[in-house]
């Protein structure tokens, strides 16, 4: 439908976001691929625009050289971590079989990035290694840890409280309530939350250890203790969202398909496999990408549980950029770090938009 | 099938209360002395009962610069509220339902732009602010918030949505676009109205990132940051102080969460169609 003025008023309509969209998210974005090619300290420029260098792909030469790096496949000879490999691979088998990932893109990608992880954990650097920046690998795999870890309890334990809560009544409504409800924490507040619960000596978690007459653990100062707590905080803190999405998808299936499968005999494992994971699918994918998107940022939970963690093992990439820009001044280096993680972000991005299309 | 059902129930009761006891702790160690949390925090029953009881780390809270870190933060989440909610509908009705010239390019950039992760341009937002002169204002630390087209997109998806019949009668009364913006459309968005404006109320107030790096001086701080400087001088000192000052600073985003929540619920289920 058309009428007098139409593009007139369109355009009074859409100029003030156009404004804004353009000043303050695409002109940075551009402006952040210029700096990085740039010998950019914060003083220096500050002081005077033309202190900036042009040094061409030195700042990513910087992070991404080095020699003496190696693939280690004797990590993966400890006993938990074949049964774990095997567990991977017999159940992508079964579900292969039974054709349930045929029809589950989202599952299939859950798979896929779980044996990226695994073998994650096999790229070491030798005795003698030489970096010319010897974090950033180090992480680019924290980040990838953490956000999969992340994303994925998120996702999985937001499925298991959606389908027990997915009931009528005022008590359901209330559990609901409570579990969306830790959404509004902000990130300082959680975090000194879980470093009462689980960090050192002292904390709720350790007072309860020694009460049963156990030794106190300095969660917060260990690699991989540190990181669940990151994980169990952030999980915590996100699960609202996704369990009202998939509830949401739970009720947008009708009952009359699970009448059916009744009348035919099936089992309540079946329903949930052939029924309700289908179902669900679609918003499995989004919301398992949308919130690895949203983890690969974390930051602030990092920095103030573990504050980069026991010898950088828990250290992430939006540290990294805010540590090289403002306390290293560094705001060249800062910037092609951030275009890195941008090209894994955007990697992601990519594979979900090419899963929907598959999916549809 | 009806023992099944009890089961389960109280499997998720148990669960849904383990998952709410750091909140119920919390709530009780701000409720408890100072002195005392220096040397335990688990005094009674694991500290789940505030015994000694005080609201004094209340009052102190509010006597320190908090007032002043509520205030900052108030004016930026309300003006970031404001703007986006009011620029994202007009933008919203204009793609969801104006033909206009240059529609079928301007609106799939803007949607290319929801790839961008916005939290992560706090290094060219600082050089491009210093260089305007708003670092330590309210203005540049709500700037940047205006620019994410995530509330575009949902009233976008939302104006799709609502019947076309509703406009044409004022078309033919002679009403032209702002006029039936204003007086017919607007009303009719009020569920997705909420959920952008809610969102980004939600999402400036807990902001860390740019108020960290945007907001150097002390009588420029948000919440999120002073308490976050704070925590890291004195924590072991006034820990339930800081305690309260959390609990404070939560209780208007858990509120609108929990107030709207039917709204916001069906606010994402339309934008994720």
């Amino acid at each position: 439908m058309r009428i007098k003025n139409d593009n007139f008023y369109a355009y009074l309509l859409i100029v003030p976001f156009l404004f804004f969209f353009l000043a303050f998210l695409i002109y940075p974005f551009g402006k952040l691929f210029f700096m990085s090619f740039y010998d950019w300290n914060l003083m220096a420029v500050a002081i005077n625009p033309d202190n900036a260098k042009f040094i061409g792909f030195e700042n990513y030469i910087y992070l991404l050289a080095g020699e003496g790096v190696y693939y280690d496949f004797t990590v993966f000879l400890t006993p938990i971590k074949i049964c774990l490999l095997l567990l991977i691979i017999a159940t992508i088998y079964i579900f292969h079989k039974n054709e349930i990932l045929k029809h589950n893109v989202g599952l299939k990608f859950f798979f896929i990035f779980a044996l990226i992880v695994y073998f994650m954990n096999g790229i070491k650097p030798t005795e003698d290694a030489y970096w010319e920046d010897d974090l950033f690998w180090k992480t680019v795999r924290n980040t990838i840890i953490l956000a999969f870890y992340s994303a994925y309890g998120v996702t999985f334990i937001a499925i298991i409280i959606a389908i027990a809560t997915n009931k009528k009544g005022v008590t359901f409504t209330i559990i609901r309530t409570m579990f969306w409800a830790t959404g509004g924490v902000g990130v300082v507040g959680l975090s000194l939350v879980f470093s009462q619960l689980f960090g050192g000596y002292g904390s709720l978690f350790n007072n309860a250890l020694e009460a049963f007459g156990y030794d106190p653990y300095p969660f917060t100062q260990k690699t991989i203790a540190g990181r669940f707590v990151i994980i169990f905080a952030t999980v915590w803190w996100t699960i609202g969202l996704p369990m009202i999405l998939f509830i949401a998808a739970l009720q947008q299936i009708p009952d009359e398909r699970y009448e059916a499968a009744r009348i035919d005999g099936a089992s309540n494992s079946q329903m949930f496999w052939y029924i309700t994971l289908p179902g669900v699918s679609r918003i499995f994918l989004l919301v398992s990408v949308l919130q690895i998107i949203a983890h690969l940022q974390i930051f602030a939970q990092s920095q103030l549980l573990t504050g980069g963690g026991p010898n950088n093992n828990s250290r992430t990439l939006v540290q990294l950029i805010y540590e090289y820009s403002f306390r290293d001044m560094r705001m060249g280096s800062g910037a092609a770090v951030s275009v890195v993680l941008f090209l894994i972000i955007g990697f992601f991005t990519f594979l979900q938009f090419r899963l929907f299309k598959e999916n549809e | 099938m009806s023992k099944r059902l009890t089961l389960n129930f109280f499997v998720i009761l148990i669960a849904c209360l383990i998952w709410f006891t750091p909140v119920v702790w919390v709530i009780s160690l701000s409720f408890q002395p100072n002195e005392l949390l220096q040397k335990t925090t688990t005094n009674f029953l694991f500290g789940f009962f505030p015994i000694p009881f005080t609201i004094e780390n209340y009052i102190k809270m509010w006597s320190s610069s908090f007032d002043i870190w509520v205030m900052n933060t108030l004016i930026v989440a309300l003006c970031a509220t404001f703007f986006t909610t009011l620029f994202c509908s007009m933008a919203g009705y204009a793609f969801a339902r104006i033909d206009f010239f240059g529609r079928k390019f301007i609106y799939p950039f803007v949607l290319a732009g929801l790839m961008i992760p916005g939290e992560l341009l706090f290094i060219p937002l600082f050089t491009q602010f210093s260089s305007l002169g708003l670092h330590n204002t309210h203005t540049g630390l709500f700037l940047p918030k205006l620019g994410v087209p995530f509330g575009v997109f949902i009233m976008t998806q939302y104006f799709k949505g609502v019947p076309k019949e509703v406009e044409e009668a004022s078309v033919i009364d002679g009403a032209n676009r702002l006029q039936i913006f204003v007086r017919i459309m607007l009303p009719l968005a009020l569920p997705a109205i909420f959920t952008v404006a809610i969102v980004n109320f939600g999402g400036a107030w807990n902001d860390y990132i740019w108020p960290l790096v945007s907001a150097s001086e002390q009588h420029m701080r948000t919440l999120q940051v002073g308490m976050s400087l704070q925590l890291g001088n004195r924590l072991s000192m006034y820990m339930g102080t800081s305690l309260a000052g959390i609990i404070i600073s939560t209780i208007p985003t858990i509120f609108l969460l929990v107030y709207f929540q039917k709204y916001l619920l069906r606010g994402f289920a339309l934008g994720t169609k």
